[in-house]
């Protein structure tokens, strides 16, 4: 049987009956340059914007990848139809560029350290810093929501200061609050919903970052910049 | 309207799930075996798509205000009823047979006959919650869909959406003939211990030597299994050095090999993305024997190709077709 051909920018596996993986970066490696996640985020929303017409059911961002997941068919039908519309997806990304689509840019405000951001100082420690450093290394980026993943409205951030980055917890704490920010090796994120975690509580916010009543219902997307800033308490 | 009198954590509100919002973090949710919760909306004439309540490993009770026709499917739970107001005597209600549940009865599911199976309750017309991103099912770790995002407790009370006429017609029959029953139901199937899977999309990144354990290996389903994850037992432990990969979106169904080896089936609320390798995706013919299996079953993996996997969707679609011919008729 033909298996789809692989793209120079992309390689393709099949995931399931219906759904393929398309890696831009082997799966094992650092993390995807900034403009090309940046690239992979906007092309992952012009497929959103036509998924009618390419019959995708879910288009997932990942860290330098992308699910595709097509509507279900039965029958070997369903082979060729995916071969079909991967190369129509192919255009699609020729056509999609790496600057920032919507260029939208959240502020995050944060109430630092306390007893809603218990990990701060034993951060602070593990990396040789005082808490007000760790705060003005935390605030001084924009960061990029690679993607969404782990619970509703979860985003994976990239673009942390590599002086506070800080290997995940042994032991995994039992019930992170909800709105803890929170930072887990490379990456920075906020817990919409409480739940164990095994990342580095330094603060918490009081915005939603989930409204399942609300359209879009993740308040952050894949691609959008995020700042966070020193809430006055 | 009913009201639940006794109900356990894990029974909630599900339909056929949550798609189009992975994006979002939202995972699939929807009725853990989609088999039987079709099955009973089928007998009771509702379209596949209805909500109905998904009885988890534990009893459940319910008291009914009006007339409704019910039916039950997937693990039998010795269900009985009364029949109507002050009424004593327990009618026994069979599994895939749409049931007359009058007003004021009680409708109790006694104990499971499978332990770690569950049972599906459909109620002409569907259960009436309100549609929240698309779909009527409980996003237990979300907390939202379903009845107030939440499993389903004593004292909750839901209500159905109008009964079709046909259904009305066959309540009006059963109520004028004094039957408490249709005539004729559906079959449960039997849950296989042996799941088709394909190779997983990681599968490359592990050693020849334990993918091949993978499937010769009988698993044994942990009891810390949930909606969430079948975590898998091995008899030996193969730890291996896996590489720490990056995120990438996951799909209910793909069985992750963590580092400590012992692998784990996505379930229909497992969260969105992952970083583990997959040795293997469960087809999704298959998958729905993972909600009726008893834990500590010992369980194996057959890999099979794609169109072996789309033929078995094909002809589990043509079933349902059958089923459907035979329904209308």
């Amino acid at each position: 049987m033909k298996r789809p051909l692989n793209h120079p920018d992309y390689r393709i596996t099949q995931l399931s009956e219906d759904s393929c993986l398309l890696r831009f970066t082997p799966a094992e490696e650092q993390l995807p340059s900034a403009e090309l996640q940046q690239r992979i985020c906007n092309f992952a929303l012009r497929l959103q914007e036509n998924s009618r017409e390419l019959q995708l059911l879910e288009v997932v961002p990942g860290v330098g990848n992308l699910l595709l997941q097509f509507l279900p068919l039965c029958s070997l039908d369903a082979i060729q139809r995916q071969q079909g519309m991967l190369k129509k997806i192919e255009g699609h990304w020729a056509q999609t560029e790496d600057a920032p689509i919507s260029g939208k840019t959240i502020d995050i405000p944060v109430h630092y350290g306390g007893e809603l951001g218990a990990d701060l100082e034993a951060l602070a420690r593990t990396c040789a810093l005082s808490p007000d450093e760790v705060i003005h290394l935390h605030t001084a980026p924009i960061y990029s929501v690679y993607c969404i993943g782990f619970q509703p409205g979860f985003a994976y951030m990239g673009g942390l200061d590599a002086r506070i980055h800080c290997p995940r917890k042994h032991t995994p704490s039992t019930k992170v609050p909800a709105g803890a920010v929170a930072i887990g090796g490379a990456q920075t994120g906020i817990y919409p919903f409480a739940s164990p975690g095994g990342w580095h509580v330094i603060g918490h916010t009081d915005i939603e970052l989930f409204n399942p009543q609300k359209s879009p219902a993740s308040t952050l997307q894949a691609g959008d910049k995020v700042r966070f800033v020193k809430a006055l308490s | 309207m009913f009201e639940i009198l006794r109900s356990s954590p894990l029974t909630s509100i599900q339909d056929q799930g949550r798609s189009s919002y992975r994006h979002m973090g939202v995972c699939l949710a929807g009725a853990l075996d989609p088999m039987a919760s079709q099955q009973a909306n089928l007998a009771v004439g509702n379209a596949a798509s209805a909500a109905v309540i998904e009885v988890t490993f534990e009893a459940l009770q319910l008291h009914s205000l009006v007339d409704t026709l019910i039916a039950i499917s997937g693990n039998d739970f010795s269900a009985s009823m009364t029949a109507g107001k002050d009424q004593i005597a327990q009618i026994p209600v069979y599994p895939g047979f749409a049931h007359l549940l009058k007003a004021g009865s009680t409708l109790v599911l006694e104990r499971p006959s499978t332990a770690g199976g569950r049972a599906y309750i459909a109620f002409a017309g569907g259960i009436d919650v309100p549609i929240v991103m698309g779909s009527r099912s409980t996003d237990i770790n979300g907390g939202f869909g379903g009845h107030k995002g939440q499993s389903l407790s004593a004292g909750s009370k839901l209500s159905t959406l109008q009964p079709s006429t046909r259904q009305l017609t066959l309540m009006e029959s059963l109520q004028d003939s004094g039957q408490h029953r249709s005539k004729t139901g559906i079959r449960s199937i039997q849950a296989s211990r042996t799941l088709r899977a394909l190779d997983g999309a990681e599968a490359e990144l592990i050693s020849p030597t334990i993918r091949q354990r993978f499937w010769q290996e009988h698993w044994r389903i942990d009891p810390s299994s949930n909606r969430m994850g079948f975590r898998l037992k091995g008899k030996a432990s193969t730890l291996a050095p896996y590489p720490s990969l990056l995120s990438s979106g996951v799909l209910p169904g793909d069985v992750q090999l963590p580092s400590d080896g012992q692998p784990i089936i996505l379930g229909n609320d497992a969260q969105t993305t992952g970083g583990y390798a997959r040795v293997a995706h469960v087809i999704e013919a298959d998958r729905w024997q993972l909600a009726q299996l008893p834990p500590n079953s010992l369980i194996r993996f057959t890999r099979v190709s794609l169109e072996e996997a789309l033929a078995a969707k094909e002809q589990l679609a043509q079933y349902w077709q059958r089923l459907a011919l035979w329904q209308t008729q």
